[in-house]
């Protein structure tokens, strides 16, 4: 089972988070791409870009879509693919992307519950885990 | 295969100590095996070795000792996998 992910994001926040995973593992267990959305681009542009990004990714077993802010254009035209198939997880962080490369071979959903879950365990007061 | 239950201290000896590329390394490599793997601080706070937060949550530098407790059907080998990547500090050369 190889669920695909595909980081939609403004300006080059996917790109970053994606070039910093593949520096931390040797090796990316997923088909991982990212699309950023200007923000002067067409809607109509925005949806046929992810479309094709979709459609290149997609091994059938799904694709989950982890956009950067909820509410925002990226998200907005990445809701508009929600099917049983494709699924949107706001929010997308660091850690996040390192929990779905450590847990690789879930399905679809299993993965929606690692993002979600790696993404709010990553936000921590630092102060509480001092260790002299 | 019968279960086993093996604890052991490891001492972090690589420059960075468990930092993202290290504890990246160590999650893959324990997630390899089917016991129940965990590490830390201390006996009574021990983490998921294979949850990435997990390990980096315990932010052990260099010379940090570590408990390793290892619970399942293949213990043996996941120790001695874990203990091999920490020794050779994770393929980082120091």
């Amino acid at each position: 089972m190889t669920v695909s992910v595909l980081i939609i994001s403004h300006f080059k926040i996917g790109d970053a988070l994606l070039s910093a995973t593949k520096k931390m593992v040797e090796y990316i267990p997923l088909r991982m791409d990212q699309l950023e959305i200007a923000f002067d681009m067409p809607l109509d542009e925005a949806h046929l870009l992810v479309e094709a990004k979709i459609q290149h990714l997609d091994l059938g077993d799904g694709v989950l879509i982890l956009t950067d802010l909820f509410g925002a254009t990226p998200c907005n035209v990445a809701n508009q693919f929600q099917t049983d198939q494709i699924r949107v997880v706001a929010g997308v962080n660091l850690p996040m992307l390192l929990k779905l490369v450590t847990n690789p071979r879930v399905s679809l959903d299993e993965m929606v519950e690692k993002a979600v879950d790696g993404g709010q365990n990553g936000i921590l007061r630092c102060q509480d885990y001092q260790y002299a | 295969m019968p279960s086993q239950q093996l604890q052991c201290d490891v001492l972090i000896i690589n420059k960075l100590g468990l930092h993202a590329r290290a504890a990246t390394k160590l999650v893959t490599t324990a997630s390899r095996f089917r016991s129940e793997i965990t590490i830390g601080r201390n006996k009574d706070n021990l983490v998921n070795c294979k949850s990435i937060m997990g390990i980096m949550m315990l932010a052990a530098s260099k010379g940090t000792t570590l408990i390793l407790d290892i619970h399942g059907p293949d213990a043996l080998e996941a120790q001695k996998s874990i203990l091999s990547l920490i020794q050779k500090c994770f393929g980082e050369g120091e």
